[in-house]
């Protein structure tokens, strides 16, 4: 377990945080008059805007363990951690701007769980759903915890009660105004990312005395901090696994299958609206290592090797660079990061729990007021559980690695089925369902193996296609009729 | 296999990024322009989201030409 040094910290910091909290609070309560059916609190009614879901987007993504763990593995192993926003990231959203997120839009899904049911069966539904909620909750924990330590750090809050007050208030707005209010917190939240990011970045840089003079310290006293890639034997990010695993596998599983993610998309006013919020979102990912990379960068400039813990280096940015003020604005960032992931995670993850599972699993299916009432009631539950989920999280070095090796043992066999049961209509359900399940099983055993996490998405992945493709051989597809709008080669007009 | 990649250059993975950029983009150039701007409520020329894949695209090519 890892710890930071306590230290105080000034009044107008704490009046930021405060009114940041009491007025997010406030929006909570008045959104609460635009929830009355399921399809609002789950898909706001599909009424919003490209550039509000395009902002949430991106607000989603980015959590409070990548203002931590991002900053870290910056100051270690210098610009490469911004492949997990650009190779890592953009081609994969455009990948889902252009191709994946018009097929969800148009079959009217509430979820990426749906959409496989659809396309395949509802085991394979009710399956991806029960995984995908298990690592929901987790990472409700590590964001919750993440939070917790930067709270202790810099405000002497005891964590719990760190976690007790974070938790409050993302609970209340998300609980009483479901999606619509999650999607328009988010949009605030990440205007005050990005501003918050700019003005560090600014003070950053003049202290070390110019931008020429930060470029030129890291040319010359950390040249292998300016390459996009590592070596093949680097030990955590080899050049072939960021591109084979993270490129090809595991970015385009998250941009295109990740709940929390695309739930936003479901909710969009148009198709068009659908495709442009993700390719708007690709558009600020651009620019988000400025957010997340940048702080790792200055404090390595800044206090060279010296730093301890790479987990400390944002910690160290906001003690010894920032400002009183502006240490309070970027923890109303921090907090908002961690927010705008919580909430998305929780939303959507009380529609797979409702819809998915115990819909799925009912003879008797759900009335729509039922299910309003259980989004709310799950939406709960997990905010609890990751509470209680979070001391946890203390127990692991990296946060952020923590994270991404979690994903790769089940974004591989997922991404396969809906990659391939998109672009063909000869896969049947009978293999996806082996498919997945098999995929799921060889994730695990190369986990216990020890393979990098990046060759494990990539295996996984590898070995789910090629299954896919070997039991649709001898098992018996849907008609095209049941395939109608969930097939590439089966697009028809839903006007 | 391992000793074959770690043998090969770092300046390979760039190459290798920058193509899987420029797929991308010929993948958002092949797909119908009809198909690309359904549900817009205009046909103004910045509702073609292919013209954002471009600009994302050249974008991201200089950044790994630079690092």
């Amino acid at each position: 377990m890892w710890k930071f040094t306590s230290t105080s910290v000034h009044w107008i910091d704490i009046v930021l945080i405060i009114s940041y909290l009491a007025g997010i609070t406030i929006f909570g309560f008045y959104y609460k008059s635009h929830v009355k059916t399921a399809k609002d609190y789950f898909l706001a009614n599909r009424s919003l805007p490209w550039w509000v879901i395009g902002l949430s987007i991106i607000g989603t993504n980015i959590g409070s363990n990548d203002y931590i763990g991002a900053a870290g593995n910056a100051y270690s192993i210098g610009i490469a951690q911004a492949n997990f926003e650009w190779i890592g990231a953009i081609p994969a959203m455009i990948l889902s701007a252009l191709v994946f997120i018009p097929f969800f839009w148009r079959a009217g899904v509430y979820s990426i769980p749906e959409y496989l049911g659809l396309r395949y069966n509802n085991a394979v539904r009710f399956i991806a759903a029960c995984v995908m909620s298990v690592f929901a909750v987790v990472i409700v924990g590590v964001f919750l915890w993440a939070t917790a330590i930067m709270l202790q750090t810099y405000l002497g809050w005891p964590i719990w009660f760190s976690i007790l007050v974070t938790a409050t208030v993302v609970g209340f707005y998300t609980i009483s105004g479901g999606l619509g209010a999650v999607a328009i917190t988010d949009t605030v939240q990440t205007f005050i990312m990005f501003f918050t990011a700019i003005i560090v970045a600014f003070i950053g840089i003049e202290k070390i005395g110019g931008f020429d003079m930060f470029i030129k310290t890291l040319q010359n006293n950390y040249p292998d901090h300016l390459h996009a890639f590592l070596p093949a034997n680097h030990p955590v990010f080899p050049w072939p696994g960021v591109i084979l695993g993270l490129g090809i596998v595991l970015s385009p599983a998250y941009w295109c299958a990740n709940q929390a993610i695309l739930q936003r998309t479901f909710a969009a006013q148009s198709e068009w609206d659908g495709r442009a919020s993700m390719m708007f979102a690709a558009c600020l990912k651009t620019f988000v290592p400025f957010l997340i990379v940048m702080p790792g960068l200055l404090a390595l400039t800044l206090a060279g090797k010296s730093i301890t813990h790479q987990d400390q280096a944002l910690p160290w940015v906001i003690k010894h660079i920032l400002p009183a003020g502006i240490s309070g604005l970027m923890f109303v960032a921090f907090i908002a990061a961690l927010q705008s992931s919580i909430d998305s995670t929780m939303n959507s993850t009380s529609v797979m729990i409702v819809r998915d599972i115990i819909n799925v699993a009912k003879k008797d299916k759900l009335t729509d007021s039922a299910q309003l009432r259980l989004g709310k009631l799950f939406t709960f539950i997990i905010l609890i559980v990751g509470i209680l989920f979070a001391p946890i999280t203390a127990y692991f070095q990296g946060i952020y690695v923590y994270v991404q090796y979690a994903l790769s043992l089940f974004q591989g066999p997922i991404f396969a089925l809906m990659l391939f049961g998109i672009l063909d209509k000869r896969i049947t359900p009978s293999a996806g369902l082996f498919s997945m399940i098999s995929g799921l099983a060889v994730a695990a055993v190369l986990g216990w193996l020890k393979f990098n996490m990046l060759y494990i998405a990539f295996l996984s992945f590898v070995y789910s296609a090629i299954v896919l493709y070997i039991i649709s051989l001898f098992t018996k597809r849907k008609s095209n009729a049941e395939l109608k709008n969930l097939v590439y080669s089966n697009v028809v007009e839903i006007d | 296999m391992a000793e074959t990649l770690c043998s090969l250059p770092l300046w390979y993975a760039k190459i290798i990024a920058m193509l899987i950029f420029l797929f991308m983009l010929v993948v958002a150039w092949l797909l119908p322009y009809d198909f690309i701007v359904k549900g817009a409520p205009d046909k103004k020329r910045w509702r073609d989201l292919r013209l954002w894949a471009t600009v994302l695209t050249i974008v991201q090519l200089i950044i790994y030409f630079i690092f």
